[in-house]
């Protein structure tokens, strides 16, 4: 079999992680991109070591046989009516790069979110159908599995889905700098009492699994089944992790009392549904039309419609006291149901839980989020007493609890 | 009396965040948008259609007319020079996109024009207009932190936005410093007080590392000190990247604590930490405060019209605030290693 493979999405940060991964292992990497002088960037000197491949030229991709083509891109800048659009369109450049490639697996990289951010059962590793979620990122990667298993059926390739969970590890985007971050703003991270699952995956132990997938031979994973659920760390705590990271940060962090939840109207509910089918198919292209008209410029259609999913979010979950990106995190932090992994027999993650703790905190502290433990000199609090007395109309209380 | 405007640029900075402000200063009646100016027709024709403007065309097909009574120049920091001067000996007024410039010299060059031609010339370092910034900067100059010794600020994301042009990978001054790296530094400088028209700070570079080691770069880390008018000196690392998630923070060491900024949220109100308790501080104020970036701009706009109604008004924005930072940003560009090398 040939030792090339394809990478759409390589410049994100699984897929940087991926494609290094890969390229250890000897495989000869063409990384589409759809800037490549950005993916030079993000990529380093990493570039140097893989072909870039522009999104625009995949027709003309490399001709030479390739022995899977990996998707771990999906339509991430897109307005809320374009997200439909530009996920066919990228899928169809992955199936065309499958051909021009000759490749004959594709491994597409999901998500955990298909079931939800707040699933009520245990995720099985099957199809999901398509669900009104009011959500573009939700919706367009169901969206994306359902375009990819459906042309798999009619044969060509074979189809590996791999869910990953919340994926942590250094500089991890979503579950490690922006939760370090939210302990700096001294904005809530979680429910008091009620911190649940990480239902985690480490970086590299996702860029470990995705080399075996390409390295197993067809029979091992028609054997295993399309669906694979990545999630090593699920059985884990959320305070475990955030234990780790604001220790590194230096600062407490808040967790807020869980407020009522709204439920969201009938009303609320139907227009919910509605708004997410609007966009959808080809039935959205007249309500898109008219849309398009209203305002030429695309920014103002796109805010508008994020205005009302807006609405209807901040009526289905926040609290009172927390906006709707809040709420949602806070949500996520809150999982009462695990998402196990289900991965190939005989594969095992390089990383442990705790080796993986130590690079988080080893990389936060590099990073520059660790609060100078000199902070804890100042002894004395203000007082009346204190040179801050005269500062002490502007001091507000404390804030992390 | 209704001012009449030139858009000169009308990039993704125009269309996203002048573009709102100006269409309700238009409303209002409070100015008119003239030309839409920019390399790019079809670009500078949809801005005139959004902005209502009568025409459009390439910044050096259309002259500045005479009822034309200010610029805003959005264009690329190495053109603004060029950019702002036709319009200052025209006597215009000029609101400058961030950076002033990219020299000193041609920053002190511009001022000097402006004063010459009695034109009012602004830059746009919106984030000054941050309650956060605001409150930070009131209580370090009246004490609170007593003296301040050391300043670390970084902000840093993974390229994840779109980008319509090769500017930021192209371009010498496309790079990080210039960009998240000129707000980063000038909320440093405001916040210390160091943008006065009496005597200005003095700074020694201890060390500049960028990746990669030419311009534009995208990720940088910088030691310097900065020596005050006032004595004393002040420890400052800055550390900005396009390609890792750095905390978003400016942390102000005193005497008597740490003030933490949070340069990406105006109305994060900063928090004190002293004698290992935390505080938030909130300014009293009856003004009305930016929620949001769009918010900055409305009020950096009302500077600007301010201070072309009044002359001597000494606004937040005015040119002559910017020159310690406009230096620093060419000193971190321009290492000692750039200019042997050049």
């Amino acid at each position: 079999m040939p030792d090339n493979v394809v990478v759409f999405g390589g410049t994100s940060y699984v897929g940087q992680r991926t494609v290094k991964a890969l390229v250890d292992a000897g495989y000869h990497v063409d990384a589409v991109v759809r800037r490549p002088s950005i993916a030079r960037i993000l990529l380093g000197d990493l570039g140097d070591q893989i072909g870039l491949v522009s999104a625009d030229a995949i027709e003309r991709a490399p001709g030479r046989g390739a022995r899977a083509v990996v998707n771990l891109a999906y339509a991430r800048d897109a307005a809320a009516y374009e997200a439909y659009r530009q996920t066919r369109n990228l899928i169809r450049k992955v199936q065309e790069a499958a051909r021009a490639s000759r490749g004959e697996r594709i491994i597409h990289i999901s998500t955990q979110a298909v079931f939800g951010y707040n699933f009520e059962r245990r995720p099985a590793p099957a199809e999901v159908h398509w669900w009104p979620a009011a959500d573009p990122y939700v919706e367009t990667k169901v969206y994306a599995e359902q375009l990819l298993a459906k042309a798999s059926r009619h044969g060509g390739y074979d189809l590996a889905i791999v869910r990953l969970g919340n994926v942590i590890g250094p500089a991890a985007p979503n579950w490690v700098a922006s939760l370090a971050q939210r302990m700096l703003d001294g904005k809530a991270v979680g429910y008091e009492s009620r911190l649940g699952y990480a239902n985690a995956t480490y970086v590299d132990n996702v860029a470990s699994y995705v080399c075996e997938l390409v390295r197993r031979p067809p029979a091992d994973l028609n054997e295993f089944g399309v669906y694979h659920h990545l999630a090593e760390f699920s059985a884990h705590s959320w305070r475990e992790i955030l234990d780790c990271i604001a220790g590194a940060v230096g600062n407490r962090y808040v967790l807020v009392d869980r407020g009522e939840d709204g439920g969201g109207s009938p009303a609320a509910s139907i227009a919910r549904a509605m708004l997410a089918s609007l966009y959808r198919g080809r039935a959205g292209g007249y309500a898109r039309a008219v849309m398009e008209r209203v305002d030429p410029r695309r920014g103002a259609v796109g805010q508008a419609v994020l205005r009302l999913s807006d609405l209807k979010r901040t009526a289905r979950l926040a609290p009172p006291e927390l906006g709707p990106s809040d709420a949602q995190i806070c949500s996520i932090l809150s999982a009462q149901v695990r998402f196990e992994s289900h991965t190939l027999p005989g594969w095992h993650p390089p990383v442990s839980f705790d080796e993986a703790r130590t690079a988080i905190a080893d990389w936060l502290t590099s990073a520059g989020y660790a609060l100078d433990a000199a902070g804890a000199r100042w002894a004395e609090p203000p007082t009346n007493r204190s040179p801050l007395a005269p500062h002490l109309s502007c001091v507000d209380g404390a804030t992390t609890s | 009396m209704r001012l009449l405007y030139d858009v000169v640029g009308c990039g993704a900075v125009v269309q996203q965040s002048h573009a709102p402000v100006l269409r309700q200063l238009a409303r209002e009646g409070a100015i008119g948008i003239h030309a839409c100016l920019d390399l790019d027709v079809e670009v500078a024709r949809t801005t005139a259609r959004l902005l209502g403007a009568a025409r459009y065309g390439r910044p050096d097909d259309v002259p500045p007319a005479g009822e034309v009574g200010a610029a805003i120049i959005a264009t690329p920091p190495e053109s603004h020079t060029h950019a702002a001067h036709k319009y200052l000996r025209s006597g215009k007024h000029v609101f400058i996109e961030k950076p002033l410039a990219v020299s000193l010299a041609e920053a002190r060059e511009l001022i000097e024009l402006s004063r010459e031609c009695n034109g009012k010339l602004v830059a746009n370092q919106f984030r000054r207009f941050f309650p956060s910034v605001l409150t930070a900067r009131r209580f370090v100059a009246s004490g609170g932190l007593g003296r301040v010794s050391k300043v670390v600020a970084s902000e840093g994301a993974r390229w994840s936005w779109p980008s319509s042009s090769e500017y930021v990978t192209r371009s010498p001054y496309g790079g990080v410093i210039y960009d998240t790296g000129s707000h980063l530094l000038d909320m440093v400088l405001f916040i210390l007080s160091l943008d006065g028209q009496g005597a200005q700070p003095t700074w020694t570079l201890r060390k500049v590392t960028r990746w990669p080691g030419e311009e534009p770069s995208h990720e940088c880390f910088a030691s310097m000190v900065l020596s005050l008018p006032t004595g004393g000196d002040v420890e400052l690392e800055l550390r900005l990247s396009r390609r890792e998630p750095l905390p978003c923070a400016v942390r102000i060491f005193g005497e008597c604590g740490q003030v933490l900024v949070i340069p990406t949220v105006p109305q994060q109100a900063p928090t004190l930490y002293v004698g290992g308790e935390a505080f938030t501080l909130r300014a009293v104020t009856g003004a009305s405060q930016p929620v949001d970036a769009l918010g900055c701009f409305f009020l950096a706009h009302q500077e600007f019209r301010k201070a072309i109604k009044a002359p001597s008004y000494f606004s937040l924005i005015d040119a002559p605030r910017f020159l310690v930072l406009v230096a620093l940003l060419d000193a971190l560009t321009h290492t000692e290693a750039d200019r042997a090398h050049a």
